[in-house]
């Protein structure tokens, strides 16, 4: 069975267009538009592989998001990826700090993406 | 209601002073080339126009919003044809269809992209903001005004057959100085770059 990728972004284009790419890489996806809604999928769907978060969101962001996952024992190994048009250095680091497996700074290579995306699933 | 004395600016909310050439022309170049960059790296060719060109006042149908703020504040509009914007979307068919809502998302990504690029240019010169979320409407004959001020960058771009308009606007710190001579450059990553820890 594929592994499930939740992936978080208030632009509708982005989620499709990550989904698009690991859909043809082989998983599932499950879509979320802010941390609040994101939160919430990580508590209802079971066996999530994998986060892709955005930063920048109305409501929750995601690095408020990332600490929220991360201070839960049920999710503090579920790894999160970020995607975001944030590059600061010391934000990277911040989210590096708190748990986060990776960051990926948008626009995004749809072949990159999909080859961290199974470095840190593992299949 | 608020009486009219509390509506007033304090001292803190002086007019900043107006910007030098050289920071004028720093802040153009890092939004014409941000901007360069963005389109290029979806695959279209960008001419910057001038503003008097015939077409520059031609009136567009969508518009993409992002402010910012830290500090420096200030807003991004970026506006233009709906085609334009159906074409450069990754999503869009063959034949450039989007449908409207995928249109408006499209176009606040974009505004959204174009402010990250400007942003990391800003780091490399020392100086950082922090971005709002994005948005976008849609009307008919939309038109810009152009407003020749300190801290207001307007440009006019062909791109792939039809014009973009961006206006980047800024209130520069009370000294004047958005690029300080020898700030410490902010470490930032490059578009594309992916990290794993």
């Amino acid at each position: 069975m594929s592994a499930k990728i939740l992936i978080v972004d208030d632009s509708d284009t982005i989620r499709q267009q990550v989904g698009i790419t690991l859909a043809q890489a082989g998983y599932q996806v499950l879509e979320a538009q802010d941390g609040v809604e994101g939160l919430n999928t990580i508590g209802s769907a079971r066996d999530i592989a994998l986060v892709i978060c955005d930063i920048n969101m109305p409501n929750m962001g995601g690095i408020e998001m990332l600490t929220a996952v991360k201070a839960d024992a049920k999710n503090a190994n579920l790894p999160v990826l970020m995607l975001t048009t944030e590059a600061k250095a010391e934000l990277i680091q911040q989210a590096k700090r708190i748990g986060a497996k990776g960051w990926v700074v948008k626009p995004f290579k749809p072949d990159q993406l999909a080859a961290a995306v199974r470095k840190i699933v593992g299949h | 209601m608020a009486s009219q004395a509390s509506l007033s600016p304090g001292p803190a909310a002086s007019t900043p002073a107006p910007l030098d050439q050289e920071q004028e022309a720093t802040l153009r170049a890092v939004v014409t080339e941000s901007f360069g960059d963005l389109f290029t790296a979806y695959g279209f060719t960008v001419r910057l126009l001038d503003l008097t060109h015939p077409l520059a006042s031609r009136s567009h149908d969508v518009v993409g919003f992002i402010g910012f703020a830290g500090d420096v504040r200030g807003s991004l509009v970026l506006s233009g044809p709906k085609q334009l914007f159906r074409r450069t979307s990754p999503l869009a068919g063959e034949a450039g269809e989007l449908p409207e809502p995928a249109l408006f998302d499209w176009t606040a990504e974009l505004a959204n992209q174009l402010l990250g690029r400007i942003k990391r240019r800003f780091c490399t010169l020392g100086r950082d903001f922090h971005a709002s979320t994005p948005t976008a409407i849609a009307g008919r004959e939309l038109s810009r005004r152009f407003s020749p001020r300190a801290g207001v960058v307007d440009l006019v771009f062909g791109v792939g057959g039809d014009l973009l308009c961006l206006c980047f606007e800024i209130t520069p710190p009370p000294d004047g100085k958005i690029f300080r001579p020898g700030a410490e450059p902010i470490q930032v990553s490059n578009e594309g770059d992916t990290l794993l820890f």
